[in-house]
């Protein structure tokens, strides 16, 4: 057992929200202007094609997705990789995305606000995510006169965000507090420190795959590098309860928990029909039996790449056929199968 | 399922909020929610905020809010206080009565000291931003006093400017 922070936090996610001086609010925005806004945007990100360290990370290819052209299936699988939102898929009219190669870097135009610039990276890493979308937002603000305000600072279409505009975040695998039933006294820990917790697939204890995001409220009256701080701090106390919860749970139900984690394993490699849910409640298991090394992972990229992978639309593109519900169960107890069986042993 | 608060009691009262996208869950125990029922909204943000704004005006103001419109987007102050969503940049001087209780429940009475959009000066954030810089270094020479006269200043420059918000 190792216990460092990055058995427990999953990705780490900046996002800044920004507007153009002038127009009105996406709500508001139904005029060329928009679809102007939108190919000003992309001609600023795609400036950054250029920029020596994007390139050297191969992350010079940035690809435009348009809402209005996208196909259901396209645009639910970059929603399924947290590169879009469910919002910006709705904004058939002008609602684009900038994506990298990398698919670490997402520019929307349309969303709730004119910009919302994001970085994702992989494990713990706020102020890498920050130092990138940074950036990339001092890039776009060459070409687009941002909405400020000396006193509010970035204007933002809903005053939750106003200020910096920031929302740091990070993607936490609890299962540990979940199981153990103590996430609750968490999550009311979080909220004293102006910090919302919430289930990434579903809410509660009993969010799919234990999986959290944690992300801070306030976004006025602070600075970036505080909210990084702040948010950094929260995340090393949950991870540092997970961690210890994850101890007790094996000293205490050691049989229990080896059982459990084998059984899901088993059911995994071995299953003829697979739904999503299934699919993340025993991977939850089998990923806590590589941490408390009962299972060895030669590939952890493709590892960690399953749970994406396994969602309805990603899976549906990994199979390249049109499948009905169950056919795509089907595919996915095989994919999830195959994989497992390739990268992760006894 | 046990108090959030005290730890010890079963949790009586519960609380799920999804605003925004974001939600915030609460279990109280009845002492606890009787204590800190009232503090609840602050502890979770945004809960209820949009739902009963009432609390923030008296009667006459409340009726008043259908007056404020925005001459740029056409927005009212009522669609705001139904929605959360202001319509253009404007609207945060044309609803300034109505909005800034909204954004001084949510965020506190302060100003902005984050990021300035290169190009455009800001004194305040600057200023803040110089003074973090002190503060670490401060702190990383062991020099507290000093380091808590640097702190009351940037406490003092984040509520500073508030009393001069002209927009």
């Amino acid at each position: 057992m190792n216990g460092n922070y990055n058995d427990v936090v999953v990705t780490s996610r900046v996002r800044l929200a920004r507007n153009a001086d002038g127009l009105p609010y996406p709500y508001k925005l139904n005029d060329d202007r928009a679809l102007l806004l939108a190919k000003k945007v992309c001609d600023a990100v795609n400036k950054r094609s250029s920029e020596p360290s994007d390139v050297e990370n191969g992350d010079a290819d940035y690809a435009l997705y348009r809402m209005e052209s996208i196909n259901d299936i396209d645009g639910e699988v970059l929603r399924e990789k947290h590169l879009i939102s469910a919002d910006l898929l709705e904004n058939k009219k002008y609602g684009a995305a900038i994506i990298n190669g990398s698919e670490t870097v997402s520019v929307m135009v349309g969303e709730e606000d004119h910009i919302r610039e994001q970085c994702i990276l992989q494990g713990f890493d706020l102020h890498g995510a920050y130092h990138k979308i940074n950036a990339v937002d001092d890039d776009i603000s060459k070409a687009i006169k941002f909405a400020y305000d000396a006193k509010l600072g970035y204007l933002t279409s809903c005053p939750t965000n106003i200020g910096t505009g920031m929302r740091a975040s990070a993607m936490m695998f609890l299962p540990g507090l979940g199981i153990t039933r103590n996430l609750e006294q968490c999550v009311g820990a979080v909220a004293r420190l102006n910090m919302t917790i919430r289930g990434v697939y579903g809410e509660g204890s009993e969010a799919d795959g234990y999986l959290y995001q944690i992300s801070n409220q306030k976004t006025l009256g602070v600075s970036e590098q505080e909210i990084l701080g702040s948010v950094q701090a929260s995340i090393g106390h949950i991870a540092d309860a997970e961690l210890h919860a994850r101890e007790q749970l094996f000293k205490e139900n050691s049989v229990a928990m080896k059982d459990r984690i084998f059984r899901s394993y088993g059911v995994l490699c071995n299953a003829y029909t697979l739904d999503s849910k299934e699919f993340m409640k025993l991977f939850a298991m089998v990923k806590l039996g590589v941490f408390y090394e009962l299972l060895k992972v030669s590939d952890s990229q493709r590892f960690e790449k399953l749970v994406t992978d396994a969602q309805p639309a990603n899976i549906l593109n990994l199979s390249g056929k049109q499948l009905g519900e169950e056919e795509r169960d089907v595919f996915r107890a095989a994919y999830v199968s195959k994989t497992l069986k390739s990268i992760c042993k006894r | 399922m046990k108090c959030d608060e005290c730890g010890k009691r079963e949790a009586t009262f519960h609380s799920i909020k999804k605003i925004n996208g974001v939600t915030t869950e609460r279990h109280l125990c009845s002492e606890c929610q009787k204590k800190y029922g009232g503090s609840l909204m602050k502890m979770s943000g945004l809960g209820n905020l949009f739902g009963g704004l009432g609390s923030f005006f008296d009667e006459p103001r409340l009726s008043a809010r259908n007056e404020y419109i925005c001459p740029s987007c056409g927005t009212t102050g009522d669609e705001f206080l139904r929605t959360g969503f202001v319509g253009c940049s404007n609207c945060y001087k044309e609803f300034a009565p109505i909005i800034m209780p909204v954004i001084r429940r949510m965020q506190g009475d302060v100003s902005h000291v984050g990021k300035v959009p290169l190009g455009v000066e800001n004194s305040v954030s600057m200023e803040y931003d110089r003074l973090k810089k002190e503060l670490e270094k401060a702190i990383e020479l062991e020099e507290y006093e000093q380091a808590g006269i640097i702190r009351d200043r940037m406490r003092q420059l984040k509520g500073e400017s508030s009393d001069e918000r002209k927009l």
